[in-house]
C-alpha cells in the first residue's frame, strides 16, 4: 500500500491550529462566524485547508451563506432544507460557493430535500444516521443521481462510488465524511490520535502526539484497522456473504438485523456503479499520441 | 512442460474434513538424502531433454511444516546439483498460509515464486486443527497469510471445494468467495470422496451441477465483477470465446507431463494417484526420473483417449475441453481406466441446464446439428 | 407543452366541465408530491420541451402551487398556469408576493372565467382580486357550452384589470356516457355565428380570440372563415390531437375528454415524444374509424389536407358510447 501523509480531522482548536505546519487539515465548526479566522489562522501556518466542515443544529435555508466563503471548500451538515422560499432566496449564492450540503437520513423528507437541491444545481450528500435510515427512500435518491438523463449536481455518496468503484478492489465511500483511515486521521486537542470519528469520540486511541505521525504506517493499531474488514470473514453469516460487501464493507451491519434494507440498496448502487463504469469505457475517446 | 507433484512432507497443520492425506496416522517426510537425490535427477532430466521445462509444486500435507531451513536448502541445493539448469526449473506451492512469514516470502521469491495456491473454506468447523477442526483459530491465520502475500505483491488463487454442508447456500458462497478476492482466481471443484463417506460430505454430479447453475446467472450478469472463476470462465472460453483451455484432469494429455514423487520417493501419475496408490511408478531411489516419465503404464492413458473417443465419448461436443474426465476418477469408480468418468453427466447437465440456456450459445450454431466442429 | 395537474379538486362546479369524471374518480388527497414534479420535469427537459402547464382541478389548492411554480421557473421552464382565480387568502398572498413580479415571458396564467351571472359573490370577488394582481400576465379563457353564449363581461376584466389582450376560446366536449353540458353538433353553426358576431368588437378592443382544440372548420362560412383570419391574422387552428395530461399519480392521457381512456403510467415511457406518439397511433385509429363529428367528414379534402382535424375526438367516442356497447375495436376503447 502507497504511504502518504494523512489529512488530519479535528474540531477547531485555536492552539491545536497553531501546532500544526505545512499539514492538509479538515476542521470541523458550528460556528459560521469563525469561518474566516479559521481559515487564516491555518493559511497562517502553512497549512492546507482540505475541507471546513460546518455542523448546523437548523435548517439550511438558515445558514447566512456569504459571499466572503467563495473559495473556501466546505462541507455543511445540516438537519433539514427549511423553508423552499428562503433557500431558494440563497440558491444563486450557494451555487457560487465550494460546498456541498449534507442533510441527515433521519429525516425523511430530506430524501426529497435532496432530490430538490441536486436538481437544482446544489450539490449536497446524505448523512447516513445508522438508527434511520428509510433505504427504500435511500435508493429512489440514489437512482435519480445515477440514471437520471438530465444534468444535475452531485449527491454523495453516490457520485464517490460510481466514479470511485473498481470491482477489483473495495471502494471505501467513507471518505466522504473523512472516516477513511487510510486518508484522514482524527485528533482531538491534546493531540489524541485516532482512526474516524467514532473512535476519536469514544476515546479509542490509537496514538498520541504530532510527533508519531510520520509513523503512523508502522504503528499496530494502525495497521491492523487496515485489515480490520476481515473480521466480517470469521463469521458464518454476515456481512462478507453479502453481494454488495466491496462496495459497503459491513458499514450497516449492527443495524442489519432490524433493518436490513441495507443489502437490496447497495446491490442496487453497485449495479449503477456497473452501469456508469459501462458509460465511461463506450464513451472513452481514443488516446492520442502527444508530440 | 513437465509438472513434478512433489510431496516432501504428509504432515499438515489442519484436520480438513475432506483430505485424504490427513487420514495417514504416520505421516512421513522427506530426508534431504532423498530431496538432493530427486535434484540430480532433475539436473539429470533437463539435460537429456535439452527443449524440456520442470515444474516443481510443492504439495503436502503443508509444506510450510518442513521449515524455512528446510526451503533454503532445497534452493541452495538447486544451486549446486543444477547450475546450469536451474533456470528452466519453475516452483510453485501450494499451502494453507498458516505457517506463512516474512522468511518463507524471501525464500520463495529466491525460488523464482510469485504466486501461491491455496484453499478455503468458509463454513465453519470443516477445516483447522484438532478433531473439532477449530476454523476460527485457522481462518484468522489464513488471513495474516493472505495479508502477507499482498504486502509483498505475491499473487494467490485458491480452491474451494464444494461438499455437501455447502449446498444449501451456493450463492452465499459464491459471494464470500468472491468478496475475500475481489480479483476473482478461485474454483469451485467437486469433493472427491475416495472410499466410505464418513463424514457424510460427498455430492453427487448431480448437486454439483445445481450448485453451479445456482451461481451460474450471477457469474454471467455480472462478468466483470468476478472475471476468473473456474469452472465458468473455462467452458466460457471453451464455448463462447473458441479459446481451447482447460483443468488438468480435462487435458487427455497427463500421460507423458505429469508425476507425483513422495516423501519416501514413491512415484505415481500425480498427487491423487499417489495419495489414493492406484499407481506405481517404482521409486526414485531405485528408477531415475526419466525411466519414471517414460513408464510403459503411461500409455494406457493415451490409449484411453482412443478407446473414449470410439465407444463413451463418440460424438460428443465437450470432448476437447473434457476428454472423458480424470482417468483416476474413472478407475475410483469402474477399476478401470478406460471409462469416462461420470462427472462427465454432471458437466453436460450443467451446460445443457444452465449454461446454454443462460448464455444463449446454441450447441449447433457452434458444432453444427451432427455435434461436429464448424472449424 | 405537457399539462401537469397538480391536485384533482375544484374550487367550482362548472356545467360544461370535461374534467368532472376525472376528478370525482379520484381521491381528495391525490396531490402532485415534490419527487414526481422532479420527475416530470426531467422527463419534459429530456424532450426538450420547456414549457409546463399547470392544471387541477384547481391547482391553487396545492399546498405547494407557489414552490412549485418557482421550482419551475427556476428549471428554466416557462410556467403556463390554468387557474380559476378563486383561491383563499393565504395562497392569494404568498402567490401575489412571489410571482407577480414575473416577467410575463417566463410565467403566465389562464384565467377561465365564467359569466358573472351565474357566478356566487365570493366567486366573483375572489376572481376581480386575483385580476388585479395577476391580470398582467393573464389570458381571459373562456369556455363555449351554450350555442347562444355571451362574454360581454370579459371586456370589462380586459380593460380593468389590464389583462393580456388574447381571449382563449375552448369549446365544451362531451365526456363519452356521461352528461355534461356540451354543444351539439348540430347546434355548432349557431354557435359559429354568434362567435363571428363578437369580432367587430374584438376587434374594436384589439382583442385576439383564439381557438382552443376541437372547433370543426366546416361550422364557419367561407365569408366567417375568411373574417376569422383577418382577424388573427391568419394564425388559424381547427386543431384537435393528444394534449398530454400528467396526473398527480404519475398517470397519463391523452386529453380531459378522453382521461378515462387508455391511461398509462408514465414510467412506461421514455420521453415526452413517446407518449405523444402513443396517444397519436390511438386518435388515428379512432379517425380511420369515425373520421370527424358529421358524416361529410369522411370525405372532406381539408381534413384530409389536416387542415381541420374533423372536430373533437370526444365527439366520436361519445357516439360509439351512445349508440352501442364497444363491441367494435375494443381495443381502442378501453
Amino acid at each position: 500500500m502507497r504511504e502518504r501523509e494523512h489529512i488530519l480531522v479535528f474540531h477547531f482548536d485555536e492552539n491545536l491550529v497553531n501546532r500544526l505546519h505545512n499539514k492538509r487539515v479538515v476542521v470541523i465548526t458550528s460556528d459560521f462566524e469563525k469561518v474566516h479566522h479559521i481559515c487564516k489562522l491555518v493559511n497562517d501556518r502553512h497549512n492546507s485547508l482540505h475541507c471546513l466542515v460546518i455542523h448546523h443544529k437548523g435548517s439550511l435555508a438558515s445558514i447566512p451563506f456569504n459571499e466572503n466563503w467563495r473559495g473556501i471548500p466546505m462541507a455543511i451538515f445540516a438537519n433539514e432544507m427549511g423553508p423552499f422560499k428562503e433557500m431558494m432566496a440563497k440558491l444563486q449564492l450557494m451555487r457560487s460557493l465550494s460546498t456541498r450540503i449534507f442533510l441527515s437520513s433521519a429525516n425523511k423528507a430530506n430524501f426529497t430535500n435532496l432530490h430538490i437541491l441536486a436538481s437544482l444545481g446544489i450539490d449536497c450528500g446524505i448523512s447516513f444516521d445508522e438508527n434511520n435510515i428509510d433505504w427504500e427512500a435511500m435508493n429512489d435518491l440514489m437512482t435519480y443521481a445515477v440514471y437520471s438523463k438530465v444534468n444535475h449536481a452531485s449527491v454523495e455518496p453516490f457520485q464517490f462510488v460510481t466514479q470511485a468503484y473498481e470491482p477489483s478492489r473495495f471502494t471505501e465511500f467513507s471518505s466522504v465524511y473523512f472516516d477513511n483511515p487510510q486518508t484522514y486521521l482524527h485528533i482531538d486537542k491534546d493531540e489524541n490520535i485516532a482512526l474516524n470519528s467514532k473512535d476519536l469520540k469514544q476515546g479509542n486511541f490509537i496514538a498520541k502526539g504530532l510527533d508519531v505521525l510520520p509513523g503512523i504506517y508502522g504503528n499496530e493499531k494502525f495497521v491492523e484497522s487496515l485489515h480490520a474488514w476481515q473480521s466480517f470473514f470469521l463469521k458464518e453469516n454476515g456481512c462478507a456473504y453479502c453481494q454488495a460487501w466491496r462496495i459497503c464493507l459491513g458499514k450497516f451491519s449492527e443495524s442489519y438485523d432490524k433493518n436490513p434494507g441495507c443489502r437490496q440498496f447497495f446491490i442496487d448502487l453497485m449495479e449503477g456503479a456497473d452501469h456508469f463504469r459501462a458509460l465511461q469505457h463506450k464513451n472513452k475517446r481514443k488516446e492520442l499520441w502527444q508530440p | 512442460m513437465a509438472t513434478i507433484i512433489f510431496k516432501p512432507t504428509e504432515k499438515c497443520n489442519s484436520n480438513c474434513i475432506y483430505c485424504d492425506v490427513v487420514v495417514k496416522k504416520q505421516p512421513k517426510t522427506m530426508s534431504f538424502e532423498l530431496l538432493e537425490h530427486i535434484f540430480k535427477n532433475i539436473d539429470e532430466y533437463l539435460k537429456a531433454k535439452p527443449q524440456e521445462r520442470i515444474q516443481l509444486v510443492w504439495h503436502g500435507g503443508e509444506p510450510l511444516l518442513l521449515g524455512e531451513d528446510y526451503f533454503l536448502k532445497a534452493a541452495e541445493m538447486q544451486d549446486k546439483y543444477c547450475p546450469e539448469t536451474k533456470h528452466r526449473i519453475q516452483h510453485a506451492i501450494q499451502s494453507n498460509l498458516t505457517l506463512l512469514n516474512q522468511n518463507f516470502i524471501n525464500i520463495f521469491r529466491r525460488m523464482g515464486i510469485d504466486q501461491i495456491g491455496t484453499s478455503f473454506e468458509p463454513i465453519a468447523n470443516m477445516r483447522g486443527p484438532g478433531a473439532k477442526r477449530d476454523s476460527l483459530a485457522y481462518n484468522t491465520q489464513f488471513m495474516k497469510g493472505i495479508n502477507l502475500l499482498e504486502q509483498n505483491n505475491i499473487g494467490w488463487g485458491f480452491i474451494y471445494v464444494v461438499t455437501k454442508k455447502a449446498l444449501a447456500r451456493p450463492l452465499d458462497i459464491f459471494f464470500y468467495l468472491s468478496n475475500l478476492k475481489l480479483t476473482g482466481s478461485f474454483m469451485l471443484n467437486p469433493v472427491l470422496v475416495y472410499g466410505e463417506d464418513k463424514e457424510n460430505i460427498g455430492i453427487t454430479s448431480e448437486e454439483y451441477a445445481d450448485f453451479l447453475g445456482a451461481i451460474f446467472p450471477q457469474w454471467w450478469k455480472y462478468r466483470d465483477r468476478y472475471p476468473i472463476v473456474n469452472p465458468f470462465k473455462m467452458f466460457t472460453e471453451n464455448l463462447v470465446e473458441n479459446k481451447l483451455t482447460t483443468g488438468c484432469e480435462d487435458t487427455g494429455m497427463c500421460a507423458y507431463g505429469h508425476v507425483y514423487i513422495g516423501p519416501s520417493g514413491e512415484a505415481s501419475q500425480c498427487g491423487r494417484a499417489g495419495d489414493w496408490e492406484i499407481i506405481s511408478y517404482g521409486n526414485i531411489n531405485e528408477r531415475s526420473l526419466i525411466d519414471i516419465m517414460q513408464d510403459e503404464q503411461r500409455e494406457q492413458f493415451i490409449k484411453r483417449n482412443d478407446v473414449l473417443l470410439a465407444g463413451e465419448c463418440k460424438d460428443c461436443p465437450f470432448w476437447e475441453f473434457c476428454h472423458g474426465g480424470c482417468p483416476l476418477d474413472s478407475f475410483i469408480q469402474t477399476k478401470s481406466f478406460m471409462h469416462r468418468t461420470n462427472r462427465c453427466e454432471g458437466k453436460k447437465l450443467f451446460l445443457e441446464k444452465y449454461f446454454f440456456p443462460i448464455t444463449g450459445i446454441r450447441l449447433e450454431d457452434k458444432y453444427g446439428k451432427d455435434n461436429k466442429k464448424n472449424n | 407543452m405537457a399539462n401537469i395537474l397538480l391536485t384533482q379538486q375544484c374550487v367550482r362546479s362548472c356545467p360544461y366541465c370535461f374534467a368532472k369524471k376525472h376528478m370525482a374518480d379520484s381521491e381528495p388527497d391525490d396531490i402532485l408530491t415534490w419527487d414526481n414534479l422532479i420527475y416530470i420535469a426531467d422527463l419534459m427537459e429530456h424532450s426538450g420541451e420547456m414549457g409546463a402547464s399547470l392544471l387541477g382541478g384547481e391547482p391553487t389548492l396545492h399546498p405547494q402551487f407557489v414552490d412549485f411554480v418557482m421550482y419551475l421557473l427556476e428549471r428554466r421552464f416557462h410556467v403556463n398556469v390554468f387557474t380559476s382565480g378563486i383561491m383563499g387568502e393565504k395562497m392569494f398572498n404568498e402567490a401575489e408576493r412571489v410571482l407577480s413580479g414575473i416577467s410575463p415571458d417566463r410565467l403566465s396564467f389562464v384565467c377561465n372565467v365564467n359569466n358573472p351571472d351565474k357566478s356566487s359573490f365570493s366567486e366573483l370577488e375572489n376572481v376581480r382580486r386575483f385580476l388585479k394582481s395577476f391580470g398582467h400576465l393573464t389570458t381571459a379563457g373562456f369556455n363555449i357550452y351554450k350555442p347562444d353564449f355571451n362574454f360581454d363581461f370579459i371586456f370589462q376584466y380586459v380593460n380593468e384589470f389590464g389583462l393580456r389582450r388574447h381571449l382563449r376560446l375552448g369549446i365544451a366536449a362531451p365526456i363519452p356516457g356521461k352528461h355534461n353540458l356540451y354543444i351539439p353538433t348540430d347546434k355548432m353553426k349557431v354557435m359559429a355565428n354568434t362567435l363571428i358576431n363578437y369580432l367587430p368588437v374584438l376587434e374594436r378592443l384589439k382583442i385576439k380570440a383564439g381557438f382552443d382544440c376541437g372547433f370543426p372548420l366546416c361550422i364557419f362560412t367561407e365569408e366567417q372563415i375568411g373574417k376569422l383570419y383577418k382577424h388573427n391574422a391568419g394564425h388559424l387552428s381547427f386543431g384537435c390531437g393528444p394534449a398530454i395530461d400528467i396526473g398527480p399519480d404519475m398517470t397519463v392521457w391523452g386529453c380531459f375528454p378522453l382521461s378515462n381512456i387508455h391511461k398509462k403510467s408514465i414510467y412506461e415511457f421514455d420521453s415526452m415524444r413517446d407518449i405523444r406518439n402513443y396517444y397519436m397511433d390511438i386518435h388515428h385509429k379512432v379517425r380511420i374509424e369515425v373520421a370527424g363529428i358529421f358524416e361529410a367528414c369522411d370525405d372532406c379534402v381539408y381534413r384530409e389536407e389536416m387542415l381541420c382535424m374533423g372536430g373533437c375526438l370526444a365527439h366520436a367516442y361519445n357516439h360509439f358510447y351512445n349508440e352501442a356497447e364497444n363491441v367494435r375495436f375494443r381495443e381502442i376503447y378501453q
